[in-house]
């Protein structure tokens, strides 16, 4: 018998168990993570689209709105559409996107997943790129407090939190100080760290504020970059808790891995390379900075304190290292320098969070399908190990968006990420870079010690003679620096200057609320400096200021003259009131001889700037607002080439010139015109161009140097967006301050910006020839004496040419190898007087006869007038080589009252000038040229009927002529 | 977290016995007639009462498997460090069947066990009662997964027992005797009870059937004649299980980013070796 049959008999009935649960619903595929995100706003220009699928892509889709497409308010931006380790798309537009403008990604589930569930919105998303330029007639409004990652929501504010506020445009930073940006708690001022830039303005606490506390942000005196005044602000904030109950959660962020030479690893997300920083500009080429190290320690937020996302902070004074920079120029060129490494730090807290995928319903839990989504904003600073390095590249990047996903591998966290960066390369332009991150908890990394900042360099130099009287005071340092709890003193010949300072990274720069006056004796002096996280910054004996910390300068001095103002360049025309020009040719300066050759068309890239540099300090500019007003006026042409309106934009103005940006890029083919005006006498009226002394500017100089002059009228067609870098060089240091064609007394002979020419014989009726002064050269033969030489040459940096058309020695058709083309723009170079003895017919004495300012202008006789970056296999540092047609003109010289005649107008001299491109300790860089063959000049002289001449010639490597950039900040 | 299962199922059977003739010694001087001790001479018998069952279990610590997803974060495949299952005593009534073979001197018989599928509750033990699974994910966020508590789940299961018993004696009225079988334990269903495990769905738990030895002993009394009274004390070894639940879900309930966490699978190996302890009436037939 079954023992256990039986059994049954007396089975009960089972008890019936709840309903079953059915576990949480997975995720479908579809889309799971974008770049940018929906409705993200400050998006760079440069950026590309990533859009980021859990499966394979069914195919490659058409790039078309039925299809996939970003469309700007003209319809589909023009790009390449590609699809990146079979599940991701990457759209990089053919050109950059438009600024402050709504761009919308459309996609059709059909066309790239049928099977997706969360591709059904059109758009798919928005986005809004970033502002750039002030706009002019709006004051810059506050758009957000707190960037809100949380869909829909306002990001919750925590007790760690900076205070983030995104205007509408950019900023004026130097407005942004502890006066006009505060942070008000129970006890009064909170301290904080302040930052500026673009967009943005941070308020960082120092330490965390107190939950439940309410605070009172106050913004009043910020300026935008038009200079126009940001409307008060008054906003209340209470900041929650952050931390869990149980206390503050830390986790170690590694990178993972660390990137490596060669290393081909790419993000998961993007296709970019992985741990690395790829960029890209004419200057550098493509460079990448790989992300080599370090790790960031994250204290993560209570998890349920916020209804979900989880608060991830990242501490101010974090680092990572990035692998040393190769400045390459045009990323073939070698410069000769290398950073070593270079440090990518955390100015700010940084507050992200961790939520669910935005893309899917609220109610979908996270799944591989379905991964959490991280938002994270940071303020970053770059710098580099070695002092030059640092000079270089140090840099503040505001408001750098990371986005990412997070999944779970093993037990630990891995979070990628993809951000766009606008790296500043050598101060002159921005590499659009991409940025992909890999970090994973659990790791136990040591953070690197913070390093001790210590000044190396300053700007301007201890001890100069001859800085600008609007100069900025940069201290420069080693490392990061925080100036929170610093305090500064500027002073003007013992009394103490109005100044506003920031810091941008590791340096440190002040500018002077007003003008300094000329030959002022200037002090800067400074303490309580710390670094980020606030250990203090010891001077070091071995420092650039030898543990002092205190800096004096002079401003140079500027000698009362007579002499009036000049145009000394233009980045759009020629320094001078122009004659025969149109839209299909330059013309030629007004005074010239009516052989003289035309200049190249103008025309100005969509992206770059009108500027304008004059001889002497210019009383305020007035920017026309309206046709035919004003003393400046950048107007709209129709095709017949009336004024149709004055182009919106912004003018700032400098003791020396003005930078005119436009409040949108000029647009290709369209007709425009400079106007300068300048008057028609010697007496100065508001709406025309004048010196602070009231002398209107002399706009043909070539007619002989007197106040006033025809307006200088340069047509101008605006052009296709460029990827070339417009750079401002400057003769550095020069002589004549005041440019009045003579060394003042008080003026300081620079052996750097000057020529040295000599009498080498004469003909006809002249029968001898000497030149006055001190020879200048005694290590040649004979006498030479020098002229001191000044220019502004603003250049455009090019493309590298696989086969440079020069050689390294100027000879044409000669040249092996690649170079760096520069267009030199067309303008001039003054030169003081030079005073010369002669003798006519042996007996006619003509003694201390002076050619008065000497004029050499950039020719431009069959096309732009170009040089070229060469590298030397035989020279550390490449050199810059130019062969080049001038003109040279004497238009003040008077010979015997006029009796006597003279050919130095518009005399030809072709010149080839080679030197080494180096950067100086604050980063700048620098050309010290010298002409590579002796220049033969030949001055006619007629009187009488009879004709003679004298032969001059500027011995090989006399004509000196030291360029020098912008400082980079 | 984790999740466990296991079960297990005894239950003993009774004795056998023999009816041996109304056999033993009677209790007073006088003996008694074999016919007087049965009521029908069939050699059946029959004992009506209940059971305890009082397992004595050993486990092996609770091993989680196959975990994914963010309960990564906190825990990973492998044992849980001192946890372990219990399993709780069971109360019933059950009767004892038995029949006497008719040779050896009526002393050998074989008995089963008769009652109804019963449900075995489990419990936790260690550190599954009494703290948090997946306290913290990544090591230090809280998670606010409780502690499971001591309830676990619960299995209906059948366990029928087959013995042989050698009934020695009688002594007075007292005849007692030891017997020696087979138990094989049939899970009808088994099920995850701890509210923790079952919030978020539903696990599914597997016991396998599985089969033990048992030893046992007891004492009739007779009361009168053919009717007695019977207390008898199973022991069932061997009885070993590897209980195993799957699609293991937790909320998290200070998470609600994640909301829940899917555990995973889990098995434990359980050694039941129950004592079932039973008392009946009955008579001899």
């Amino acid at each position: 018998m079954r023992a256990w049959l039986p059994a049954l008999l007396f089975t009960a009935c089972a008890s019936s168990a709840p309903e079953p649960k059915a576990p949480p619903v997975a995720a479908g595929p579809g889309l799971t993570f974008t770049w940018p995100r929906d409705g993200q706003r400050d998006v760079p220009v440069r950026a590309s689209v990533v859009l980021h699928f859990s499966d394979p892509i069914a195919a490659m889709p058409a790039y078309d709105c039925s299809a996939v497409c970003v469309e700007g308010p003209a319809g589909a931006v023009p790009g390449t559409l590609s699809v990146v380790g079979g599940d991701t798309l990457v759209f990089a537009p053919a050109a950059p996107f438009d600024e402050a403008t709504l761009y919308r990604v459309r996609v059709s589930a059909g066309a790239v997943m049928p099977q997706a569930t969360n591709l059904g919105a059109d758009p798919l998303l928005r986005f809004t790129t970033r502002v750039y330029r002030p706009i002019p007639g709006a004051a810059a409004t506050v758009l957000a407090l707190q960037d809100a990652p949380l869909d829909g929501g306002a990001l919750p504010f925590l007790d760690a939190s900076p205070v983030r506020l995104i205007f509408s445009e950019p900023i004026d930073p130097a407005t942004v100080t502890s006066s006009t940006v505060t942070l008000e708690g129970p006890s009064g001022a909170v301290p904080a760290h302040l930052s500026a830039g673009g967009v943005h303005v941070v308020v960082d606490p120092t330490q965390d504020l107190t939950p439940g506390t309410t605070f009172t942000l106050a913004v009043h005196g910020v300026r935008d970059l038009g200079g126009e005044a940001v409307p008060d602000l008054s906003a209340q904030l209470v900041p929650q808790r952050s931390a869990p109950d149980e206390g503050v959660v830390r986790q170690k962020l590694a990178i993972a891995p660390p990137w490596t030479e060669g290393s081909t690893a790419t993000s998961e997300l993007s296709g970019f390379a992985l741990n690395a920083s790829r960029g890209e500009s004419p200057l550098i080429g493509t460079a990448t900075l790989g992300v080599i190290g370090g790790a960031l320690e994250a204290e993560l937020g209570a998890g349920d304190a916020f209804g979900g996302p989880i608060p991830m902070i990242l501490r101010r004074g974090q680092t990572l290292d990035l692998s040393p920079l190769a400045v390459a120029f045009g990323g073939e060129i070698a410069s000769g320098y290398q950073t070593r490494t270079l440090h990518f730090t955390l100015l700010n807290d940084t507050v992200g969070y961790l939520t669910r995928s935005p893309y899917r319903p609220a109610t979908q839990l996270p799944d591989d399908k379905a991964p959490p989504f991280i938002d994270l904003t940071m303020d970053t600073l770059v710098t580099a190990d070695d002092p030059q390095g640092n000079a270089m590249s140090a840099q503040t990047l505001m408001g750098v968006r990371l986005l990412g996903l997070s999944r779970i591998d093993g037990d630990q966290l891995v979070i990628d990420q993809v951000g766009a960066l606008e790296l500043g390369t050598l101060g002159i332009n921005v590499a659009p870079t991409a940025l992909s991150l890999r970090t994973r908890t659990g790791a136990m990394v040591t953070s690197p010690a913070e390093p001790a900042p210590r000044v190396f360099a300053t700007f301007p130099a201890s001890g100069s003679k001859a800085a600008a009287p609007d100069g900025k005071v940069e201290l420069v340092f080693t490392a990061p620096v925080s100036a929170t709890l610093a305090t500064f003193t500027l002073t003007e010949n013992g009394a103490a200057v109005p100044f506003t300072h920031r810091v941008d990274g590791s340096v440190v720069i002040v500018q002077p609320s007003r003008r300094l006056a000329d030959g002022a004796r200037v002090g800067f002096s400074w303490s309580g400096l710390t670094t980020l996280r606030g250990a203090p910054v010891q001077p070091a004996s071995d420092d650039a200021l030898s543990g002092q910390s205190t800096l004096a300068f002079d401003v140079a001095p500027f000698s009362a003259t007579a002499a009036p103002p000049k145009l000394l360049s233009l980045t759009v025309g020629a320094p001078c009131a122009l004659v025969r020009q149109s839209f299909a040719s330059g013309g030629a300066c007004s005074g010239g001889q009516t052989t003289d050759d035309l200049y190249v068309a103008f025309s100005m890239p969509a992206n770059q700037q009108l500027a304008a540099g004059f001889t002497q300090p210019m009383r305020g500019l007035q920017l026309g607002a309206g046709c035919d007003t004003g003393a400046v006026r950048v107007e709209r042409l129709d095709a017949a080439g009336t004024c149709v309106e004055a182009v919106k934009g912004t003018l700032r103005a400098s003791d020396r010139g003005f930078r005119f940006v436009p409040a949108a890029p000029w647009v290709e083919g369209t007709h425009y015109r400079l106007v300068l005006v300048a008057g028609a006498n010697a007496t100065c009226a508001s709406t025309e161009i004048c010196s602070v002394s009231g002398v209107p500017l002399d706009t043909d100089p070539l007619a002989g140097s007197s106040a006033g002059g025809p307006d200088v009228v340069v047509p101008f067609t605006g052009a296709a967006a460029t990827p070339d870098s417009s750079q401002p060089f400057a003769s550095e240091p020069y002589t004549d301050v005041n440019d009045n064609g003579a060394i003042d007394p008080d003026e300081t002979v620079h052996d750097e910006n000057r020529v040295a020419m000599e009498v080498t014989g004469t003909t006809g009726i002249v029968t001898s020839a000497s030149l006055n002064g001190a020879d200048c050269v005694p290590a040649l033969t004979g006498t030479q004496v020098c002229t001191a030489l000044h220019a502004e040459l603003p250049v455009t940096v090019g493309k590298v040419l696989a086969q440079c058309p020069v050689s390294a020695n100027g000879a044409i058709g000669q040249g092996s190898g690649p170079c760096l083309q520069v267009r030199v723009l067309p303008n001039s170079l003054l030169n003081t007087s030079l005073s010369m003895d002669t003798r006519v017919v042996g007996i006619v004495p003509m003694n201390d006869l002076p050619t008065r300012q000497l004029i050499m202008r950039v020719r431009e006789p069959s096309g732009p007038a170009y040089g070229y970056i060469i590298k030397e296999a035989s020279a550390p540092n490449p050199v810059f080589v130019i062969r080049q047609s001038i003109y040279l003109d004497a238009p003040d010289l008077s010979i015997a009252g006029g009796l006597a005649s003279h050919d130095l107008q518009s005399k030809p001299l072709d010149v080839v000038l080679k030197g080494p491109v180096t950067f100086l300790p604050d980063g700048r860089m620098r050309v010290a040229m010298a002409n590579l063959a002796d220049v033969p000049l030949s001055v006619n002289i007629r009187a009488l009927g009879l004709s003679g001449g004298i032969q001059m010639r500027i011995p090989k490597g006399e004509m000196h002529l030291t360029v020098v950039g912008d400082p980079l900040r | 977290m984790r999740a466990l299962a296991f079960m297990v199922v005894v239950v003993a059977s009774s004795a056998a016995r023999a009816a041996e003739d109304a056999v033993a010694a009677p209790v007073d001087a006088a003996p008694v007639a074999v016919d007087a001790s049965r009521l029908f001479g069939t050699g059946l018998f029959l004992r009506v009462g209940g059971l305890v069952i009082a397992p004595a279990a050993s486990s092996s610590e609770v091993s989680l498997q196959n975990v994914v997803g963010p309960a990564r974060l906190s825990v990973s495949d492998g044992p849980i460090p001192g946890s372990g299952v219990g399993l709780s005593p069971a109360y019933m009534p059950a009767a004892i069947l038995g029949w006497t073979l008719p040779w050896l001197g009526r002393r050998l018989s074989i008995e089963t066990v008769l009652a109804a599928p019963f449900t075995l509750k489990m419990t936790t033990r260690g550190s599954l009662t009494d703290k948090s699974l997946a306290p913290y994910a990544l090591g230090n966020l809280p998670t606010g997964v409780p502690a499971l508590g001591s309830e676990l789940g619960e299995a209906k299961v059948l366990p029928p027992v087959l013995t042989a018993t050698w009934r020695f004696g009688p002594l007075w009225r007292l005849q007692p005797y030891l017997g020696l079988g087979v138990s094989y334990l049939i899970t009808l269903e088994a099920r995850i009870t701890n509210p923790v495990l079952t919030e978020v769905a539903t696990p599914t738990m597997e016991v396998p059937n599985a089969l033990g030895f048992v030893v046992q002993g007891g004492l009739d009394f007779r009361i009168w004649r053919w009717l007695y009274a019977t207390v008898d004390l199973k022991y069932i070894a061997g009885l070993e299980l590897t209980a195993r639940v799957k699609n293991l879900w937790v909320r998290l309930p200070r998470l609600p980013l994640y909301e829940a966490a899917r555990v995973g699978d889990n098995e434990v190996h359980v050694t039941v070796n129950p004592f079932v302890l039973s008392a009946g009436v009955g008579a001899n037939f």
